[in-house]
């Protein structure tokens, strides 16, 4: 008999991979592969905010995601120092800035253990409810915009000229990132959401031969190492996140070698 | 009946002015040739034409549901998507396979239809380029070096075929090209850019005018008047 609170974090766990899948293969086509670390590493300022306002966390961290977000956007493309560098240092901040924020909140008894590196075994029903919903949304806009999200990523100035709004694309990317963000952090912990989105995505581009088998077997990998990472934990106490992380790793590593064995078959 | 009007563009990066006070047209049916040294502002000329880049200053008139085929100078494709050329072609609106079958045998392509995108040589991939804009059923194509990395027969065949599809379709051309001798045998309008309209006209007018002519050896002997009017030195 499965207990009830491993079923939750299975499902919070699956509602989590899929849509990684998704939008991890459209972060690493757009050569961001920091964004989701910047985001998430903001989620830690959120929590405190929220609790210094009475905000619940899940709403608190969506929010500031959403806003930070909104201010990435402002960041000129072209620059000197370039956009990884700023999402290196704007992520760094943000995550110290949680920290001292936290220090000054003695009354505010968080797990921070928890929130760096997820628990997924304590997602309440609320906490599922929640991420369920954001992750409608999430799945509705990558549906409407999957095509033009991918020509954006592939080449932009072509699908520019052939009347793509590319300013509303890449919001709508960031906004998308930030929902993300705001669900998956419970699951795998502000410091792991990059994980999850970029090592499956990695990994599917081994076998892949379009972007969208890419993405969907992004999706199956990280659904099927969620729960292989969660099983580790409920059998053999193994914390569930960082164990979701090293089933990830490992299938890159065999998808990659299946790929320098079988690159001309592929 | 101009496709493209530009009036008075002007484009500044910072402190540095790309374009100043450049008008043209591009009218329907002609092919148009942005010719001028390293530099010039061509690419960037080009950009704003296809609202890729919005203009300092100055005002772009394109006509109402016009269908553009461009080719970029440089294809900067992330080799972390996987893309065959046949999905290539599909980026954007979806074509018939039949459509994507023509537009690739009309570039010599057809066999590379199932090959991914990223080991195609330059050649290859320019020709994959121009087939693409070809698929759209173009009304205007706008080509930014479309000769480079092609062979000799390669870039014969393919200025026959710009040549061809003007004809027979009446498809508009405005490109960016180096190859003087083509550029005046097979274009209607000549424009030479230097930051801003040096001379412009058809290739007889031109070759007869002396910034033509110097223009590739990056001199500028002349200065232009505030009405326009150009004064040697």
């Amino acid at each position: 008999m499965i207990e009830p609170f491993v079923l939750r974090a299975a499902l919070a766990a699956l509602i989590t991979a899929v849509p990684a899948g998704f939008v991890g293969s459209l972060m690493i086509w757009r050569r961001t592969a920091y964004f989701g670390d910047t985001l998430s590493h903001s989620a830690l300022a959120g929590i405190v905010l929220g609790a210094a306002l009475g905000v619940s966390p899940n709403i608190a961290v969506a929010l500031l995601t959403g806003v930070l977000a909104l201010l990435l956007i402002k960041i000129p493309q072209r620059n000197i120092l370039g956009m990884d560098l700023y999402l290196l240092i704007i992520g760094q901040t943000a995550l110290c800035a949680g920290l001292v924020g936290l220090a000054y909140m003695p009354d505010f008894r968080a797990d921070l253990t928890g929130y760096l590196f997820g628990d997924v075994l304590s997602v309440s029903s609320n906490d599922l409810l929640f991420m369920a919903a954001m992750g409608a949304v999430c799945a509705l806009v990558l549906a409407v915009n999957w095509k033009k999200q991918v020509f954006c990523a592939a080449a932009p100035d072509i699908a520019r000229s052939e009347g793509i709004d590319i300013l509303c694309q890449n919001r709508l990317f960031t906004i998308l990132t930030a929902l993300f963000v705001a669900m998956a952090f419970r699951t795998t912990g502000l410091l792991l959401v990059s994980a999850l989105l970029i090592v499956p995505a990695c990994a599917a581009r081994f076998i892949a031969r379009t972007p969208e088998q890419m993405a969907v077997k992004a999706a199956v990998i990280g659904a099927f190492c969620s729960i292989a990472g969660i099983a580790a934990s409920v059998l053999f106490d193994a914390p569930a996140a960082p164990a979701v992380e090293q089933a990830c790793a490992a299938a890159f590593v065999l998808c990659g070698t299946f790929f320098r064995c079988h690159k001309k078959i592929i | 009946m101009n496709l493209i009007e530009l009036k008075h563009i002007r484009f500044d990066i910072g402190d540095l002015t790309v374009l100043d006070n450049v008008s043209m047209t591009v009218p329907g049916g002609r092919i148009v040739t942005l010719i001028g040294p390293n530099g010039a502002g061509k690419t960037t000329l080009l950009k704003i034409v296809l609202g890729i880049l919005n203009p300092t200053g100055g005002e772009v008139v394109r006509k109402n549901g016009l269908k553009i085929g461009y080719v970029p100078q440089k294809l900067n494709l992330p080799t972390t998507m996987p893309l065959t050329v046949r999905r290539f072609m599909a980026l954007g609106k979806p074509f018939s396979a039949d459509a994507v079958r023509e537009a690739c045998a009309k570039t010599g392509v057809s066999d590379l239809i199932d090959r991914e995108m990223h080991p195609l040589s330059g050649g290859e991939t320019q020709r994959v380029l121009l087939a693409r804009a070809l698929l759209q059923n173009p009304d205007l194509l706008v080509l930014d070096e479309p000769a480079q990395g092609l062979d000799p027969a390669g870039e014969e065949a393919l200025y026959e075929l710009i040549a061809k599809l003007n004809k027979q379709r009446g498809c508009a051309v405005l490109m960016v090209s180096h190859d003087l001798h083509v550029v005046m045998a097979k274009t209607d309008n000549v424009i030479c850019l230097n930051r801003h309209v040096c001379c412009s006209g058809k290739p007889q007018e031109i070759s007869a005018l002396s910034p033509y002519t110097t223009l590739y050896r990056h001199s500028h002997d002349h200065t232009h008047l505030s009405d326009g009017r150009i004064v040697h030195d």
